[in-house]
């Protein structure tokens, strides 16, 4: 019994001594391909051409980071990924991927073939940030000139982040994008990029936004549009308004810096008509003033925010205008509003919400109200 | 890979049957070894890579019967 | 043998640990979509006869546990098939949670290791404990499942920053329907599980235990259940409804001033350690069960081999993950309903008019 008790209990250290050191297939970091950036192009032979730029870390005391670029093509995405494994001899590793941009092309004719291999997929994440590329090349945008980090994806990603202090892209992940895409009277957006020759080297800028029409996008719009329509969608949480003051024959520029704003949209359903009310309130401050017009006191704040609110309710129904009658999809989330309203008056309209869309009357109604000018008391004296 | 199992059970033996039939509790040691066959012969199946039935088919299907989709 | 007992803190945590299970991690109140919460309510409301029932079972009968009662009230033979059926079903019950554990694991964690692993070291966790009695069991549980608890707040808390609350909005789109059915899911699918803790509560210290427990056991667990699902739906909007494990997703979501991020792991150490409970606990009631219906001396006689079966089973019962939810929404609700609340019933119903007839023969003492 005794010699059985031993040699069992050799047994089980032996057992566990093999088991429970760690997952029998790990792998080294160093022996991993690191994916940081995905770009999805149409591809010239096959269906789709993937660019992957590829983090390769070179261990030791100084341990370097170096970026590298490959593309590969396959029938689906998912093909390409693996094709991969040929070309840099690694198993690529998705769970870091930072940014996923698709090219306009097929942003054009549709994302899905795109969307759901990363959607389902277990190594992949899905706080991932989607671009469209405006360009014709989405793979070129990971070769761009790279201006303040080492990685290319990276620098796009702290690009999106800081978004919130423009307001000039919208914000996406795959959540957003897919309740976008599913949901019930809302049709998704995405940020777009694209590279801007500034001399000689061509810099990526994400600027405007893609519109889209269930998974095809119907048109862009600019950066200041942009801005209009995060309104609407109460997405903005920074961002510069500049407003022309005129006094005296003498015109001056105001910039105001919002520090948060909030819309409520609100649809008005009187029996088979539709209304949307939309009204914003901004807290703002000045920071900069173009003159030495004096409007730092109480009678120049009030009208600069008068003029603001006039701006602002101009610009916005401006884009609302330029969507409905330009593109027709409804980004703005106006049906989904309908629908956390009163879900029977939805349940009715729903099939023809896209022609209800087209004509539905919308009155913006804007607060812009001046918190301070930041450090000066009054603007810069000119002495004659 | 059937070799496994094998090993596993010989040690069982030990562990598992050897007690009981020591201390002479006839009605476990019966009930245990009756789980046991069957559980080895599972495991050699598995093993052996044969698919065995499972019972949630049966179920399943009578009460989608009784109860519809 | 000394009898073994738990204290009344350690089963009201063996109590919500047994009911978090796997639901934590599945969700409740599939058809209810959005109205998830709500449906989580009502399942709660609708369950709580049914545990006043349990309760008063265990209280007329201190000491003793499920399958004693079964053989008091029902008679022998009776009660011998009666008692067949709930060993089964505890057993069938252990299978699917571990299955539902080693789907997660193999889906979300480690796709290339085969998933009889993850099973059987699970598995023969839950021998070692089950083995060494109900007691060490919840003893555990009273260690680490306040630690759970406070992980689970730090995490809901870390939460908040990605809540979007017109996510739960159109209320009742679909009308009343779905939100019952849901409900009915969640009735079957943890709540009324606790029937078979009854198997264990033979080890409560006092009489009049069982209630408290039962109310504060089910208080946390649907506390924790519920505000998990509704987390769920706020962070992830439609899409909780197309993910097998939401809560995982929903998580991996938080990223608090870029350095605290990617903590999904904590669902899974959540998930493992409830699941682990679960299972042990099912195990233990099998192996009960088996020694009341074949006369054997001791439980733990059978354990080994039993949890061994509880294994096998669990590696052959579904075939893929489709499956399972279908099984975990659809049938099984309507195939635990006689166990989970006809038994029950008849067997309260026969017990209370015993109590009354027994009372009547011997005057009151009180």
């Amino acid at each position: 019994m005794r010699v059985v008790k031993i040699s069992f209990l050799v047994l089980m250290i032996l057992v566990t001594s093999f088991l429970v050191t760690g997952c029998w297939n790990y792998k080294e970091i160093d022996k991993m391909a690191i994916v940081s950036g995905v770009a999805v192009d149409k591809g010239k032979k096959e269906k789709i051409r993937l660019t992957v730029e590829i983090i390769q870390v070179s261990g030791g005391s100084n341990s370097v980071t170096s970026p590298k670029v490959i593309t590969t093509e396959g029938k689906t995405i998912f093909d390409a990924a693996r094709n991969a494994i040929s070309i840099v001899g690694k198993k690529l590793y998705w769970s870091h991927v930072k940014v996923l941009i698709i090219s306009k092309e097929l942003a054009k004719k549709d994302v899905i073939p795109i969307m759901d291999w990363y959607k389902r997929d277990s190594e992949t994440r899905f706080d991932v940030n989607l671009l469209i590329s405006k360009g014709d090349c989405a793979a070129e945008i990971l070769t761009g000139k790279i201006l303040t980090d080492q990685i290319m994806s990276f620098e796009l990603s702290n690009m999106i982040k800081n978004q919130k202090n423009l307001s000039k892209a919208p914000q996406s992940n795959m959540v957003v994008y897919c309740n976008q895409l599913e949901g019930e009277g809302i049709q998704p957006v995405l940020p777009t990029i694209e590279l801007k020759k500034i001399a000689n080297s061509k810099i990526p800028t994400i600027m405007g936004t893609g519109i889209f029409k269930a998974d095809k996008v119907v048109g862009y719009i600019d950066g200041d549009e942009t801005m209009n329509l995060l309104f609407v969608k109460d997405e903005v949480k920074g961002g510069v308004l500049v407003v022309d003051v005129k006094e005296k024959d003498k015109s001056t520029s105001v910039s105001l810096e919002i520090f948060k704003s909030k819309t409520e949209v609100k649809p008005i359903i009187d029996g088979k008509n539709i209304k949307m009310s939309i009204k914003i309130e901004t807290e703002t401050a000045i920071d900069e003033v173009t003159s030495d017009i004096n409007i730092i006191n109480q009678k120049g704040f009030e009208k600069v925010e008068n003029l603001a609110e006039e701006k602002l309710k101009k610009q916005v129904t401006e884009v609302i205008k330029k969507v409905q009658h330009k593109y027709k999809a409804d980004v703005f989330g106006f049906g989904s509003k309908v629908n956390q309203e009163d879900p029977k008056v939805w349940k009715k309209i729903e099939k023809d919400w896209d022609k209800k869309f087209e004509n539905l009357e919308v009155s913006v109604d804007a607060k812009v109200h001046i918190r301070n000018s930041a450090e000066l008391s009054r603007t810069l004296k000119v002495w004659k | 890979m059937f070799l496994l199992p094998i090993l596993g059970y010989i040690l069982l033996f030990f562990i598992d049957f050897k007690p009981l039939y020591k201390q002479k509790r006839w009605s476990d040691f019966w009930v245990n070894t009756f789980i046991g066959v069957v559980t080895f012969t599972m495991a050699m199946l598995l093993s052996f890579g044969v698919k065995i039935p499972s019972p949630e088919k049966p179920i399943r299907e009578l009460i989608t019967m009784l109860f519809g989709k | 043998m000394q009898k073994e007992q738990i204290s009344d803190k350690e089963a009201i945590f063996l109590y919500a640990s047994f009911l978090l299970g796997s639901t934590a991690l599945v969700g409740i109140g599939g058809d209810a979509k959005n109205d998830a919460w709500l449906a989580g309510i009502i399942g709660v409301i609708m369950s709580i006869p049914m545990l006043l029932i349990y309760s008063r079972l265990s209280n007329l009968y201190p000491g003793r546990d499920l399958f004693d009662i079964l053989d008091e009230i029902l008679g022998k033979i009776l009660g011998k098939i009666v008692s067949i059926i709930y060993t089964l079903f505890s057993f069938h019950l252990g299978a699917l949670v571990i299955h539902n554990f080693a789907q997660f694991i193999n889906t979300a964690a480690m796709p290339e290791t085969p998933i009889i692993i993850s099973m059987f070291f699970l598995g023969l966790v839950c021998i070692y404990a089950v083995r060494l009695g109900i007691e060490s069991l919840s003893k555990t549980i009273g260690l680490f499942f306040p630690l759970l608890l406070i992980m689970i707040f730090i995490v809901q808390l870390l939460t908040i920053p990605n809540l979007h609350f017109e996510n739960l909005k159109p209320f009742l789109a679909n009308g009343l329907k779905p939100v019952f059915k849901g409900a009915f899911t969640a009735f079957a699918f943890p709540f009324t599980e606790t029937v078979v803790l009854l198997g264990v509560f033979s080890s409560l210290k006092t009489k009049k235990s069982a209630y408290k427990i039962s109310f504060f056991g089910l208080l946390i667990g649907a506390i924790v259940i519920i505000s998990l699902s509704t987390r769920n739906t706020l962070v992830l909007g439609g899409l909780a409804g197309s993910l097998y494990f939401p809560a995982h997703v929903a998580v991996s979501m938080i990223s608090v001033g870029d350095f605290i991020q990617r903590i999904e792991v904590t669902v899974a150490i959540t998930l493992v350690f409830n699941v682990f409970v679960k299972s042990s606990v099912c195990l233990l009631v099998a192996c009960r069960g088996i020694k009341k219906i074949f006369n054997l001396v001791e439980y733990r006689s059978v354990v080994i081999q039993t949890g061994l079966l509880m294994i096998f089973l669990s590696y052959i019962v579904y075939d893929n993950i489709m499956l399972m939810t279908y099984w975990a929404f659809k049938v099984y609700p309507y195939y635990a309903f006689p166990m989970e609340v006809i038994f029950p019933v008849i067997v309260w119903i026969v017990a209370e008019i015993k109590v009354r007839k027994a009372n009547k023969l011997k005057p009151v003492e009180v």
